[in-house]
């Protein structure tokens, strides 16, 4: 519990022509923390498997259709389908009939995809030739008149003051013919005029920012292709037949999307598996695999690779070197310690030596919780709403683990305080106490620093046992114990006799001056900041509290106002509290986290520890 | 309601000490809050520790306020 999973040093040495069954035993039993070898003169890593080209364009394939089928929706999560994965019997498909049926269903799906693309664009370049022949439509214009001219150019278009633009071209040119009609609120106009004077009214229609369509398509078509009627009859053509290829690529969907999914995973874990060797060492005829191993999954897991080789291995299990070694962290600890693992997640492994300081978090990190909260009214709150955001996220379930046992504990310091939502006494009934937080504040304060005096110096004797463990008695007491010293003499110092506690604190000076250097006396007037940080146990609960009653008193002078005033009351109770809580959630969930972090922690921590990872296992999979 | 002059001088050196501890805090976090921001751009796992790192400077504000309780503890002593 208060150590970290005991791990062994593992190295297998095996037979090349083992090493697609040995990945393949590892991966399926999750407990190697793979070493990658680096490259040396002696030992290269090794190659990829030989399938491992094919399944990774597999992967790209599967991965591309996944992507194309994506609007659809209907691909589900492999996890989360458990209904369905029960019913599918691709579960025990073998790689090889994977990795071809994706590959035909890559081919089907891209061909339609393909047909479908081109459909659109033909869709597209219709749709604007039908705009274009209903305009020379609309201009009562053939599209035959606009074919073949040789001696005339023209230009048709929208214009936005078509009068003052046929005014300044006829200045131009004499030669030249308009019509103009106005359509959809807007002029378009047509402008034939002679090819000769065709560069020099370009400048004018710039400048009255024509906006010229070409219509080098309609030209290019028969007279009856340009036909609205007729093309208004090749779109709905097009539009039936893309239409189908729509359907026909969701019905694949349908049809297809859970197995895609399921392969998607099965391949990707193929690929892992595949590319593997590249962090093993290998010779020519041998490979050699090292990594860490959970001491209590060593036997099971030498012996299943006994079975899988036939024998034909070498294995050496090494004791780790703590100074050498960087060995990786499991954290180890029972049913409920273990989601406050979470918050160490968040700060940092401790290393393998360490005292790994869940359990502590589990102890404190409710009480400085419940202490600023303290409200028995708002715990229970808290712990309904915990409950049941623990039953709808249970992705988050150890999150609200720790806000559930806080919760617990938010109620219990509710009761010591004799709080329930602000009041002290409700309909003339005082609610009974141990410490009333709102009228004993210097009490309260007190307590506070006390719980801070305990906490620190729990955190100094952790420190001494990590330094004692890792680096000997002498050193673990001039660097921690001398903070105890110099706590002690101080008491003794305020409490008895001035000169006996000096006395003490100059001895506890030079401890620490032996210990830590330099860097150690520096550091003494932290010990002080940091117990009184502790008074913000009583601060945010001392502003909860404060806020409380004023929503409260508030809410009473609008009830005895009485009529309409109640409902306000009502109101402002409900908004109020609600606020209150949120405060009281987050402010004291994230002091209680810092008091841990910066104030513990630092007395004893080092941290660093890298995550255990064994070769197969996947975070995006709950395993549970 | 004639408070002393006292009175009201005490009631004023817990707000200066109280109030002053809160703008503190509130440049210090200022920093670190965009700093957070920023790294959390860069990997929104940070988030955690950001959140961490801007609430530390609020011990500034909690040494004001025990200052400010104990100007009015010690006025209300005296």
């Amino acid at each position: 519990m208060l150590r970290v999973k005991e791990m062994k040093k593992l190295v297998i040495v095996a037979p090349k022509s083992y090493q697609s069954k040995i990945i393949s035993k590892l991966y399926e039993m999750q407990a190697l923390h793979i070493i990658e070898h680096s490259k040396s003169d002696r030992l290269d890593i090794g190659k990829p498997l030989h399938d491992s080209p094919i399944l990774a364009e597999a992967l790209v394939k599967v991965r591309s259709v996944i992507s194309n089928l994506a609007k659809f929706k209907h691909e589900k999560k492999y996890e989360k389908n458990n209904a369905s994965a029960k019913k599918d019997d691709s579960k025990n498909m073998p790689t090889k009939q994977i990795v071809s049926s994706i590959s035909e269903l890559y081919d089907d799906i891209t061909s339609t995809l393909n047909l479908s693309k081109e459909i659109e664009l033909e869709l597209r370049s219709k749709t604007s030739m039908l705009a274009k022949a209903n305009l020379l439509n609309k201009m009562k214009l053939d599209p035959a008149s606009i074919k073949g001219l040789e001696s005339i150019a023209y230009f048709i278009g929208q214009v936005e003051k078509p009068h003052d633009l046929e005014k300044e071209i006829k200045s131009i040119t004499g030669r030249s013919y308009f019509k103009t009609i106005v359509t959809e609120g807007k002029s378009a106009m047509a402008i034939f005029i002679d090819r000769r004077e065709r560069q020099n009214i370009l400048p004018a229609l710039e400048k009255h920012r024509f906006q010229n369509t070409d219509f080098t398509e309609i030209e290019k078509i028969g007279a009856k292709e340009a036909d609205t009627a007729y093309l208004e009859k090749d779109i709905a053509k097009l539009e039936t037949k893309r239409q189908s290829l729509e359907k026909k690529l969701a019905s694949l969907s349908k049809k297809h999307g859970y197995f895609l999914a399921f392969a998607e995973r099965a391949i990707s874990d193929e690929v892992e598996k595949a590319e593997s060797p590249l962090k093993f060492a290998s010779t020519e005829e041998t490979v050699i695999v090292s990594g860490w191993v959970p001491a209590v999954k060593i036997d099971s897991l030498i012996s299943s690779l006994d079975q899988v080789t036939n024998g034909k291995m070498y294995i050496e299990v090494k004791v780790p070197d703590h100074h050498h070694d960087n060995v990786p962290i499991k954290l180890d600890n029972p049913k409920p310690v273990d989601s406050f693992e979470m918050l160490m997640h968040l700060f940092s492994l401790p290393q393998f030596k360490e005292i790994d300081p869940t359990f502590f978090m589990f102890l404190t990190f409710p009480i400085f919780f419940g202490f600023m909260l303290g409200d028995f009214g708002y715990g229970l709150v808290t712990l309904i709403l915990f409950l049941v955001l623990k039953k709808t996220m249970p992705q988050f379930k150890g999150f609200f683990n720790i806000l559930i046992f806080s919760s617990i504990a938010t109620m219990i310091f509710g009761m010591v305080f004799g709080e329930f939502f602000g009041f002290e006494e409700i309909m003339g009934f005082q609610i009974p106490h141990i410490l009333s937080r709102s009228h004993q504040v210097m009490d309260l304060l007190t307590w506070a620093i006390i719980i801070g005096i305990v906490h620190v110096n729990v955190g100094l004797f952790i420190g001494f046992y990590n330094e004692w463990v890792s680096h000997g008695l002498y050193t673990a007491a001039m660097e921690k114990l001398s903070w105890v010293v110099l706590e002690v003499g101080i008491a003794i110092g305020y409490f008895e006799s001035v000169w006996v506690g000096a006395i003490v604190a100059v001895i506890a000076v030079i401890m620490l001056w032996l210990g830590e250097g330099v860097k150690g006396l520096i550091e003494i007037p932290s010990i002080f900041s940091n117990i009184l940080s502790y008074a913000r146990l009583m601060a945010i609960g001392l502003a909860s509290v404060k806020l409380a009653e004023v929503i409260n008193e508030f809410a009473t002078e609008f009830i005895h106002a009485g009529g309409i005033s109640i409902l306000y009351a009502v109101l402002l109770l409900l908004v109020g509290h609600v606020i209150n809580i949120a405060l009281g959630i987050i402010g004291p969930f994230l002091h209680s986290l810092r008091l841990h972090y910066v104030e513990f922690f630092t007395k004893f921590f080092h941290g660093g520890g890298k995550e255990y990872r064994p070769f197969g296992y996947r975070a995006d999979i709950d395993y549970e | 309601m004639v408070a002393e002059l006292g009175t009201g001088l005490v009631a004023l050196s817990a707000a200066v000490a109280i109030g002053i501890s809160a703008i503190a805090a509130a440049i210090a976090e200022k920093a670190i809050g965009t700093a957070a921001i920023g790294a959390m751009a860069e990997n929104e796992n940070l988030f955690g520790k950001g959140l961490i790192l801007t609430v530390i400077p609020e011990t500034l504000v909690i040494f004001g306020l025990v200052v400010a309780i104990m100007i009015i503890g010690l006025a209300g002593a005296a």
